[in-house]
């Protein structure tokens, strides 16, 4: 058996077969990964979504993505809202946690 | 059948026999507004502990704030050593180890990546012929052979290295300029 590739994010392992891979953005891939890993996504089918928007607004948002078709782009569109990772937001806000002295030394 | 040489040949550790100067300022990368707007960033260690001591410079917190980031196991070890080496009996000890493990327990795993055998070969040989040519004693020799790991792992991953150890990404680009690195230094 293979040895896990693990210098690459889930995203980019062999394994994460999901369509918007083809759209080849890493903020999206990761966030797809994310909540895969935590097993919020591909457990209860696909459900059929009916929408009326923007027609400019979709056009827009398909040439940012490179996105193909509807369901590329709304997966996308949903992958962001649900999985994004606001670690980098929630260090930098974290203020005077540690003592300005504090080293980590090893 | 590839013709690039197996990691522990990439470089030559004959061709360095002398010191190496550490370069100005100037010539090392600083630019934060050189980087893509959606580069994917790696933080060194010095960036989760500088950041919630609030001394991380501005414009580096604004960039942070909104990018996708990419952790290293190197940097999360670090971190992660430092919950054992904290006295048990300090009184200051509590507050710090709690820090640290929001710190952790906040990496997501499916944004964390480790170095490959690869790149634990080749940071070795660069690590090695670095603290030959540096002098360094050898207290520093893990820490360099750490700094280098981090340094491939960005690498393998195409993310962009965030660190505040000036001195060792300057000798580590030397033997690899292709990895890319953003340098800061702390908000005074």
């Amino acid at each position: 058996m293979a040895a896990p590739d693990n210098t690459k994010p889930r995203s980019q392992r062999r394994g994460s077969s999901l369509a918007v891979q083809a759209l080849g953005s890493v903020r999206i891939q990761h966030a797809l990964s994310s909540l895969k890993a935590k097993g919020l996504v591909g457990k209860s089918g696909s459900t059929k979504v009916s929408a009326r928007l923007d027609s400019d607004l979709l056009a827009a948002a398909r040439a940012k993505i490179g996105a193909k078709t509807d369901t590329e782009l709304l997966t996308a569109a949903l992958a962001i809202v649900a999985g994004d990772d606001d670690f980098g937001a929630w260090l930098v806000t974290r203020g005077e946690r540690l003592p300005a002295d504090f080293e980590l030394e090893f | 059948m590839s013709s690039e040489p197996p990691p522990f040949e990439r470089h030559d550790p004959n061709r360095y026999t002398a010191t190496l100067a550490y370069r100005p300022r100037d010539q090392l990368p600083r630019d934060l507004t050189a980087l893509a707007t959606d580069a994917v960033l790696m933080l060194d260690t010095t960036v989760y502990i500088d950041a919630q001591k609030a001394k991380l410079p501005i414009d580096l917190a604004a960039r942070l704030a909104g990018a996708e980031i990419l952790h290293c196991a190197i940097a999360l070890g670090e971190i992660a050593a430092g919950l054992g080496l904290l006295d048990p009996k300090h009184p200051g000890t509590p507050a710090i180890r709690k820090v640290l493990l929001e710190t952790l327990a906040k990496a997501d795993p499916a944004r964390s990546v480790a170095p490959s055998a690869d790149a634990w070969l080749e940071a070795s040989t660069m690590a090695g012929t670095l603290a030959r040519t540096q002098g360094l004693p050898k207290h520093d020799r893990r820490k360099l052979l750490n700094d280098a790991l981090l340094f491939l792992t960005a690498g393998e991953t195409q993310a962009v290295l965030v660190s505040r150890n000036s001195n060792e990404m300057d000798l580590l680009l030397r033997l690899r300029p292709d990895v890319q690195v953003l340098l800061y230094d702390l908000k005074p």
